[in-house]
């Protein structure tokens, strides 16, 4: 293979000086990732700067924020990085490495890491979490994905069952008019607020022309208006972004009013969907998480919090469920607590938190198709460096004995 | 391996990222759902924990004979079927909203803009209202044929507003002109029945807590609980309403009191509101509340003075927000608890505000919360 073209094209990507330079960006990466949750949640830092190729690394993220200095440096993202880390590593074996049974453990070690790699880039796509939120007594069919949200119309006409339109975030952007034939009319974004912050009373908006004012739906109804709110950041604890949009209906080319859909409105129970009247017919809007129906449903028939006697101390949450599946003629009584969760379906039901009261619980709900990928590159890494450390120790002791 | 293992890894690894990423989710998508449940969580019939008490304004009629109902959905209280037969079903909606939207002008031209009829004046109310007693209650009762308009056929709505101590009732029915005529007058028979009712749901009242009865304390006569005032929505909240203190309808569903202070030509509102999460941050509502009163943001908490206040065992922060030369002052204790932060705040002319801080301060630590809810 010496001298080959190929060789001569990888051989700069095998350099180990490329390793210490790639491994060095990536503690400078994390560095700046951990900085930037000042500023944003964990999960538009992981979005931004390690599932990213490329980011926008602003100075003034390491300098107190009132210093507002302007300007930034562009740096490879976290898939350039390991993406690159992985090609380095690949490429040394193929160009640097011999084969031999003494560096099987090195490979072996290699090789794990390599799992590793892949098995990050395969959770940071394929990955999915959402919850399920249930109330004693209550069987629930959907899980919900609190990290996204989705502008639904319903149609309840059918007695049975409602249709349900869902237009994701992404197309929520102000001034876009959203024309499709699924859609019983068209809806025209107006506002859209990824954290927004509701009040009452008509003497703000006069302060803020740019704003849209709804004139029908529960914005009228309660006199209530949206503004919006600098994201929540990872640095506060148990704060969500609250978005809301302010969209009109349209229906051959006339505005039939405008909206104020929040998701405030869909966390308070007293309010839930608000009625689109389109001519005769009645349809329901929301924006909410998104949803994603089950084909099995799971009610909770108790859950337990349990504390060390005479404290407030949490000694153990646990779901007693009932898994109902007709297509997979399941219908069983599980008991899911921490470290003990619930896999079916490809999906993993974790104890995650519970409601106030105690009277219902909250369960994560992964899917990963990479889950067992750390596992077996961990356990791969290890058997590797027993392998390493063993075959260095044996020679050692051989030497001892024949000095 | 040698080039040979590298050609190989190199197509695979491109494949793999490009199967990987191939999937777009930014598209609209549609689906058939289970029908939404009311929004109260467990399904009817379901027990559920006795939690909280909830005080719940609701109203009650006599079904004339012939007509169906069924339970309502969402924002809506009840649907009555006139013709339970019949397919479309002719629905008369029972909705209720807060007090805010009472305003009969407001609705009523609301309601012509759907049936293609231009807005009217205060001067032209009674025209298409006509006001009746109902047990007590001024009811406006509306009746409407609106024009053939952008393919829409000519609709007429009987329509009646009828305020409540906490919310305001609406109900509607809208069809074909000749449709709706057969039940003007069963429609106004029916109106005369309606009645609205004060209860607890007895499922909900805390552990121990005796029943009450429908139609029994009013709103607003007992200012020291909220189970019995008016709070749209659950309320784990109690005090002690100050002496010189009025509490008001609270008509904002985050809004859980209001109370209003006059002295003389000073003025000043108490409201205690509740929103989930940490809502901002301490930085973003300290300087929102300086806008408030026309003040300059801080960049950082230390310009701010925050001291510590315990309220019913929960660690709290009272802040006073003022200004040499400003107008108002404003009092506020922010109660971290569960997956809410509570404010309560007093807003107000600057030397009353002042006035009363030790007395605000009393208050707040008199609120206590329902133990059932924690």
């Amino acid at each position: 293979m010496s001298g080959s073209p190929i060789r001569a094209l990888i051989k700069p990507l095998a350099s180990l000086r490329l390793t210490v330079a790639l491994l060095a960006c990536s503690i400078f990466l994390i560095f700046a990732g951990t900085w930037a949750q000042i500023d944003m949640g964990i999960w538009t830092t992981l979005g931004t700067y390690f599932r990213a190729f490329f980011v926008w690394i602003p100075f003034r993220i390491f300098l107190p924020r009132h210093w507002d200095v302007p300007g930034g440096i562009p740096f490879p993202g976290g898939w350039v990085i390991g993406g690159l880390l992985m090609i380095n590593l690949v490429t040394a074996h193929a160009v640097r490495f011999r084969y031999n049974r003494k560096r099987a453990g090195i490979l072996l070690i290699h090789f794990g890491l390599i799992l590793l790699l892949v098995g990050e880039l395969v959770t940071g796509l394929k990955a999915h979490e959402s919850r399920m939120s249930i109330d004693e007594g209550q069987t629930v069919d959907f899980a919900e994905d609190t990290r996204s949200v989705e502008l639904v119309i319903i149609d309840p006409s059918d007695p049975a069952r409602d249709w349900v339109v869902a237009i994701p975030e992404s197309r929520l952007h102000q001034g876009k008019l959203i024309h499709d034939t699924r859609l019983p009319f068209d809806v025209q974004v107006e506002a859209y607020f990824h954290n927004a912050e509701l009040f009452e009373g008509a003497q703000d908006v006069a302060t803020s022309a740019a704003t849209p004012v709804a004139n029908s739906g529960f914005a009228v109804e309660l006199g209530a208006h949206a503004r919006p709110r600098p994201p929540s950041s990872g640095v506060d604890q148990d704060e969500i972004d609250l978005p809301a949009a302010y969209v009109s209906v349209l229906k051959d080319g006339r505005n039939l009013g405008t909206y104020l859909a929040a998701l405030y409105f869909t966390l308070v129970p007293r309010f839930g969907l608000q009625d689109v009247q389109v001519g005769d017919k009645t349809y329901r809007m929301a924006l909410r998480y998104v949803r994603h129906y089950k084909p099995y449903s799971i009610s909770l028939l108790d859950f337990k919090h349990d504390r060390y006697l005479g404290t407030e101390t949490p000694r153990n949450f646990s779901s007693h469920i009932r898994l109902v599946d007709p297509t997979h003629n399941e219908n069983r009584e599980v008991l899911i607590y921490m470290n003990n969760p619930l896999r079916y379906r490809g999906e993993t039901f974790y104890q995650a938190s519970f409601k106030q009261g105690d009277g219902g619980t909250v369960l994560q709900v992964v899917r990963n198709p990479g889950w067992l990928l750390p596992y077996v590159a961990c356990t791969v890494g290890a058997l590797g460096m027993m392998l390493q450390f063993g075959t260095h120790l044996l020679r050692f002791i051989r030497r001892t004995r024949t000095a | 391996m040698g080039s040979h293992g590298l050609q190989s890894i190199l197509p695979a690894t491109a494949t793999l990222v490009l199967i990987l990423t191939g999937c777009s989710q930014d598209d609209i998508r549609t689906y058939s759902a289970p029908k939404e449940a009311p929004a109260a969580g467990a399904p009817a019939g379901e027990p559920m924990p006795a939690t909280e008490a909830t005080a719940t304004e609701t109203v009650r009629w006599e079904l004339p004979k012939g007509w169906a109902e069924r339970p309502g959905e969402g924002m809506r209280f009840a649907t009555l079927l006139l013709e339970p037969e019949s397919n479309p079903p002719l629905e008369l909606r029972v909705t209720p909203l807060a007090l805010a939207a009472r305003d009969p002008l407001a609705n009523i031209n609301r309601w012509r803009e759907q049936i293609g009829l231009g807005p009217i004046g205060p001067a032209d109310l009674d025209r298409v209202a006509r006001s009746v007693d109902i047990a007590g209650r001024t009811v406006h009762l509306v009746d409407m044929t609106g024009v053939a308009h952008a393919n829409q056929p000519v609709r007429r709505i009987l329509a009646a507003i009828l305020p409540g101590d906490q919310q305001v009732w609406f109900f509607l029915v809208m069809d074909e002109p000749e449709r709706i005529g057969q039940y003007a007058a069963a429609f106004e028979a029916f109106m005369l029945t309606v009645r609205v009712e004060h209860a607890v749901v007895a499922s909900e009242l805390p552990l121990g807590h005796p029943p009450l009865e429908a139609g029994g304390a009013g709103p607003a006569t007992d200012p020291g609980s909220m189970a019995g005032a008016s709070a749209p929505g659950d309320n784990p909240l109690h005090w002690t309403t100050p002496s010189g203190w009025v509490e008001s309808q609270a008509t904002n569903p985050s809004r859980l009191a209001s109370m209003s202070v006059v002295d003389g030509a000073y003025r000043a509102e108490v409201t205690i509101t509740r929103f989930p999460g940490a809502v901002g941050g301490m930085l973003a509502n300290v300087n929102r509340w300086r806008g408030q009163i026309g003040l300059q943001p801080v960049a950082d908490l230390a310009q701010q003075p925050i001291e510590g206040i315990e309220i019913d065992g929960v660690s709290a922060q009272l802040l006073e927000i003022h200004a040499a030369g400003a107008a108002q002052r404003l009092l506020i204790v922010l109660i971290p608890r569960e997956d809410f932060t509570y404010f309560v705040k007093m807003t107000g002319d600057e030397a009353l505000v002042a006035k009363q801080h030790n007395t605000f301060v009393q208050f707040a630590r008199g609120i206590h919360f329902d133990h059932g809810a924690s």
